[in-house]
């Protein structure tokens, strides 16, 4: 993908044009996906990556080195990022889950244990279900949490892209944590 | 009623900012009597005191889930080592591809899947999917249809294949890695060098790589990092033990088997044999340079000390998260290995005990002779530490000095000796360093050391033979039923630091037997067994030194004390018993690493035993029954030798890959599948038979098998039979005793190797038993597995030869007797379920006018037939049925759906009839087919119209026979004819008909008829 043809679609994002959103989404996504499968393989010497480098790294790899100093795109570009990086989530997790519940015959055990990841993937399907419904009654808490939760972005930073105070951000974010825990039946309660 | 977000909102948010105590207040007033919205705001709140994220753990993180590693995944990153360039620059990582993207670029090399949505085919290996690709080729994840296993295939590119050296390598990597057996170790199955592209096929392990692991989770806990370090270093000893040095060594390198966490150390890409020096000298670096060592880093000579460097970068990284040889560029990389110490672990991780920090700068030591010398001798302390942590004891630190003068220092360690030589005099000995780590162990001066005995774990198994019904099954003699004890001994030692002037100086270690203690059974149907102290077929524990009894753990309860030292254990068991494996480690160990861990053949029933105050010594014993060898030939009636341990005249052989030798039917491993079968055909039997495998082997019995074609097990029925320890991971469906692919053992089953067993087998219509080593392990009806009825077809034959299977490995048979058994009594089967047409088909060219109508099936004029398929020659239907006054129809049997010029079906009709007219009365039969003229059966009965009757057709090859309300009305004899017809179908008349069915029943019948009377023949 050429990256002017990322910016001239993040520039017309930043106009408005509704449909130039829904061009760049599976652009980012796509390039989320490829990086993060790339980074899980290969050697890495950092720790713990974290989806900001993730969505940064897909900016740069997408729009370009000179372009990202005057980030025009950018508030935009992350919750098309945040977007981007709960549908590679969500597609892994029912792929996971297809995985499981299909042919996978030969499925060799050795010890009976609880297998964590798939509670994991439910848990993030049910999440993913009430962000949702979520998003139907509170569309700024839920576009938070995606923004949070699926972006990389502070709480903080997060807000400040919804053009929240940081105290509002706060009151947002813990009012949508509750809230989603109470519907997906988080065991932490 | 679903709570209102808006006002859920508005109320949490104002608890939160009014003080806890006054929120119940506040939520009193505000909810009133909606107690919904209550309980939600107060669930709100309660999980708002949790702080932290929705998902566990970062989302990028997650999405590394689900993946399977697989040896060799992870080996990007190095081009091939005869290419131009010494390596990339950038390293190449292996993309990870999704399994549901169908990636037939690149795969052209195999051939169409047998299954749909597979990849292909290559050799007997089922392509499933793609699991990881890299600059090498593509590693798959296949089924190998023969072994029945799943395995990872890793395919050498085409374009690399074509380059010689890549070629070699590839080929080197398959040879180097298949050459070490070791549990740490992935394990090579095959290689197929001259396929195009190359291959080699390896174990699938399931599980992440140490890089993953690390990258999840950072640094590592010291107890984890010592366990996991531990099992590289043992995997690394058994690989030099042969020769070899991996020289990649990496965390990307290192996998971890799901659930257990064994490490398994894979990618053998760069290994060689250290006197292959055509490649070392090639001054070409390979290897990744972060994890290299400076030898390699320079292009010397390298050994197995080279790993051993690794090995302490590996530890560090776990200790700190990275390597620490990081640097911008490869050659700053390389130069910083060469020459650059590592910033101290410490000051980087704080929770590094030092005497961790020690023995990884040990192994950092830039020149090999200051390294440790072994990785047995790496393994061992790393052990010792992990046991010590696990404990919860102090571990002394380890001074840095000269690598003899740490292995003497390790070995007083061992063996407890240093503390002897407690006289603070040299500050340079580094026993001193020992004996001034242990003045720091809290309570010392209390000096008891301590030896504790842990008593017997358990017995599994089933001494108790069990019988089938109605036959005499035998008493398993001969069974190798596996009695499995684990007994461990805890040994606590600890120094006695206050000397006795003129007394006894030194160190005492104290035996003390303290109450059982359990941790694993090997087998599902363990029964946990404490018999006081030990098992009840141990007699005697003796400990010995210098020949001499100095403790004996059965008689001996309370304290004994014993000196650090080497003593022999002696295990006298009972008659019918013997001692079959061993291990001795330190007892957290044994205790925390269950499995086959450091299991010994015990040869006789002594092993040696080193006692140290260092930490607890445990032993674990595994007892086995020894055989009753004195078999006798059954003399029931009915029973049969199929082998009278001379020649082989009741078994026709297939290929070169039987024999007789030492009175046992026993495979030619020349590495080739074939097998062995009877010279007929047998229905319904018990089969009994003894067998033994050799370590690693695998075997099968055939049961009602044919002759043509490529013979596999997954073909028709099969009992598995396999040394389920050496291979490792195999599933359930694939373990002794399993029906292989369609049900696993009840219970498990344990093959010992080298170990006659006993496998019993009962064949009864589709009912299965099997009884190993008096376990009952199958008991199953094949009819409840009609999804593997249809992907088996061979299940469902109802006869068939016997066979043996040689699987390229030493399997050994004898004893083997049959009983021939009458067929079970079949039972009825309901062929209308009174809800639907559910079985039954119209004629396609013909009305369909059948209906169900309160439970009963009714056809209605004009003309029309409902079949049903798979019936063969003898079979007995029974079927409540009635008609009205002047219409007619029949049940038809041994009929196709080819159709007459009249539009009616060709076969053998039982009229149902409530008039006399066309002659075709209820109860007559007319038998139609082609060239064939048309029979009728004699006249007995009449029904009246609108009365139900019960209407019996019977087929016994071919003699059909009608009957009307329980009697005779007419015999046919068809022959031949109708062969191949293998319906039956139901028809109703034209002008008005009703015909009426409120059941129709079916069972098989035995192939001839006791009697056979009255046909008539026209």
């Amino acid at each position: 993908m050429p990256s002017h043809e990322v910016t001239q679609l993040l520039d017309a994002v930043t106009r408005g044009a509704a449909h130039a959103a829904e061009q760049l989404l599976p652009l980012v996504y796509e390039e989320l996906r490829r990086l993060a499968a790339g980074y899980l393989d290969c050697e890495n010497p950092g720790h713990t990556l974290q989806p900001t480098a993730l969505v940064h790294e897909a900016y740069l790899r997408l729009v370009g080195g000179e372009a990202s100093a005057e980030w025009q795109g950018r508030s935009h570009f992350l919750a098309t990022a945040a977007l981007a990086m709960r549908h590679v989530l969500i597609d892994n997790a029912r792929r996971k889950r297809r995985d499981k519940h299909g042919g996978d015959r030969q499925r060799v055990e050795l010890v009976d244990q609880p297998d964590p990841a798939t509670d994991e993937d439910e848990r993030l399907l049910a999440l993913d279900e009430a962000l949702t419904r979520l998003a139907n009654a509170d569309a700024a808490a839920a576009e938070l949490v995606q923004l949070h939760t699926f972006g990389g972005l502070s709480v903080e930073e997060a807000g400040k892209q919804l053009g929240l105070s940081r105290a509002t951000a706060y009151r947002q974010w813990a009012f949508a944590r509750a809230w989603l825990r109470c519907e997906i039946g988080d065991p932490r309660q | 009623m679903p709570v209102d977000l808006a006002r859920a909102k508005e109320l949490f948010l104002a608890a939160l900012d009014v003080p806890a105590p006054e929120r119940a207040a506040l939520l009193e007033r505000a909810c009133g009597d909606d107690h919904e919205l209550r309980r939600r705001i107060e669930a709100m709140l309660q999980t708002h005191e949790n702080s932290g994220e929705l998902l566990p753990r970062a989302p990028s993180a997650m999405l590394a889930e689900g993946g399977v590693a697989v040896g060799g995944m992870t080996d990007g990153g190095v081009t091939d080592a005869g290419a131009t360039a010494a390596f990339p620059q950038q390293s190449q990582p292996v993309t990870r591809v999704d399994a549901t993207s169908s990636d037939a670029d690149g795969l052209s090399f195999l051939s169409p899947a047998s299954t749909p949505g597979h990849l292909g085919r290559l050799g007997h290996y089922e392509v499933q999917e793609v699991i990881g690709k890299g600059g090498f080729g593509v590693v798959l994840k296949a089924f190998d249809e023969r072994l029945h296993r799943v395995v990872a295939i890793k395919v050498l590119s085409p374009a690399y294949a074509a380059s010689g050296s890549a070629r070699k390598r590839f080929i080197r990597e398959a040879r180097a890695a298949a050459a070490v057996k070791n549990e740490h170790v992935v394990g090579i199955h095959d290689v197929q060098e001259d396929a195009q592209p190359p291959y080699l096929v390896m174990e699938c392990i399931d599980g992440i790589s140490l890089q993953d692991k690390l990258d999840r989770h950072g640094p590592l806990e010291v107890k984890e990092m010592l366990r996991i370090g531990m099992q590289i270093a043992e995997g690394l000893a058994a690989a030099h033990k042969q020769g070899l040095v991996h020289r990649d060594i990496k965390p990307s390198n290192i996998l971890l088997e799901n659930g257990v966490e064994r490490v398994k150390i894979t990618y053998f890409g760069l290994a060689r044999a250290v006197d292959d020096a055509s490649v070392t000298q090639s001054g070409v670096v390979a290897g990744t340079p972060m994890y290299m060592s400076p030898e390699q880093a320079e292009g010397l000579p390298v050994d197995h000390r080279s790993d051993l460097f690794s090995l302490g970068t590996v530890l560090y990284a776990l200790c700190t998260g990275h390597s620490p040889f990081r640097a911008s560029g490869t050659h700053a990389v390389l130069k910083r290995v060469i020459d650059a110490s590592p910033r101290p672990i410490r000051e980087v991780n704080n929770e590094i005990p030092e005497w961790l920090s020690d023995i990884i700068g040990q192994l950092h030591a830039k020149k090999s002779e200051e390294r440790f010398q072994t990785a047995r001798e790496v393994a061992e302390l790393l052990g010792q530490r992990l046991a010590a942590v696990q404990a919860g004891r102090e571990v002394p630190s380890v001074r840095r000095g000269s690598a003899a003068a740490a292995a003497e220092r390790d070995k007083d360690i061992r063996s407890g000796v240093s503390a002897e030589s407690g006289d603070p005099g040299d500050p340079g000995d580094p026993r001193r360093a020992v004996a001034v780590g242990q003045r720091r162990i809290p309570g010392t001066a209390l000096a008891a050391v301590a030896v504790l005995i842990l008593v017997p774990l358990y017995v599994s198994f089933v001494l108790r033979p069990e019988r089938f019904s109605g036959h005499g099954w035998p008493w398993l003699i001969g069974a190798f039923g596996l009695a499995a004890l684990l007994a461990g001994f805890l040994l606590l030692v600890q120094s006695r630091r206050r000397r006795i002037a003129g007394a006894l100086a030194g160190i005492l270690a104290g035996l003390v037997l303290s109450s059982p203690f359990v941790y694993r059974s090997l087998t599902d149907q363990g029964t946990l067994t404490y018999s006081g102290t030990i098992d009840a077929n141990i007699e005697r524990i003796l400990i010995k030194r210098d020949g001499e009894v100095v403790a004996d753990l059965i008689t001996k309860h309370g304290t004994i004390q014993l000196p650090a030292g080497d003593y022999e254990a002696e295990i006298t068991v009972k008659d019918g018993y013997e001692l079959a494996k061993y291990r001795v480690g330190p007892f957290s160990h044994l205790a925390n690493t269950p499995g086959a861990l450091g299991w010994q053949k015990a040869a006789g029933g002594t092993f040696p035993l080193t006692l140290t105050r260092d930490f607890h010594v445990g032993i674990s014993l595994e007892l086995a029954k020894t055989i009753d060898r004195s078999y006798t030939p059954k003399t029931e009636p009915g029973w049969v030798q199929l082998f009278n341990g001379k020649d082989h005249k009741e078994w026709d052989f297939i290929g070169p890959y039987w024999k007789v030798a030492d009175g046992t039917l026993r495979t030619t491993q020349n590495l080739s599948v074939g097998w062995l079968h009877t010279k007929r055909d047998y229905a319904d039997f018990e089969l009994e038979l003894e067998y033994r495998l050799a370590p690693g082997a695998k075997s099968a019995v055939f049961l009602r098998g044919w002759l043509q074609g490529d013979i596999h097990g997954s073909e028709f029925l099969a009992i598995q039979l396999i040394d389920d320890w050496a291979s490792g991971m195999i599933g359930k469906l694939n373990g002794t005793a399993s029906i292989v692919d369609v049900v696993a053992a009840k219970q498990r089953v344990d093959t010992k190797p080298k170990s006659w067993h006993m496998l019993a087998i009962k064949v009864q219509g589709r009912r299965i038993q099997v009884v190993h080593d008096g376990v009952r392990a199958q008991d199953v009806n094949l009819d409840d597995y009609p999804e593997a009825l249809k992907r088996i077809p061979g299940l469902t034959k109802k006869t068939g030869r016997i066979g043996l299977q040689n699987f390229g490995t030493l399997a050994e048979f004898r004893n083997i007797r049959i009983k021939e058994l009458s067929p079970e009594k079949p039972a009825w089967v309901q062929l209308f379920n009174g809800k639907d047409l559910t079985g039954w088909t119209p004629h396609a060219r013909l009305p369909n006018n059948w209906k169900v109508e309160n439970g009963i099936l009714v056809g209605r004029s004009p003309n029309s037939y409902l079949f049903r398929d798979g019936f063969g020659k003898s079979f007995h239907l029974r079927a409540e049925t009635r008609i009205n006054d002047g219409g007619y129809g029949a049940i038809i049997v041994h009929t196709s759906s080819e159709l007459r010029s009249n539009n009616s079906p060709f076969g053998c009709w039982a009229s149902i009839n409530s008039t006399e007219k066309s002659g075709y009365k209820t109860g007559v039969l007319s038998c139609v087919y082609l060239n064939w003229p048309v029979f009728r059966g004699a006249v007995e009965k009449l029904p009246r119209p609108n009365e139900w009757f019960v209407l019996d057709v019977l087929s016994q090859d071919g003699l059909i026979t009608v009957k009307v309300d329980g009697k005779n009305t007419s015999q046919v004899d068809i022959g031949g004819r109708g062969g191949g017809s293998n319906h039956i179908a139901l028809g109703v008349g034209n002008q008005g008909s009703v015909v009426e069915f409120k059941s129709i029943a079916f069972k098989e019948l035995p192939a001839k008829p006791a009697t056979g009377t009255s046909g008539t023949r026209n």
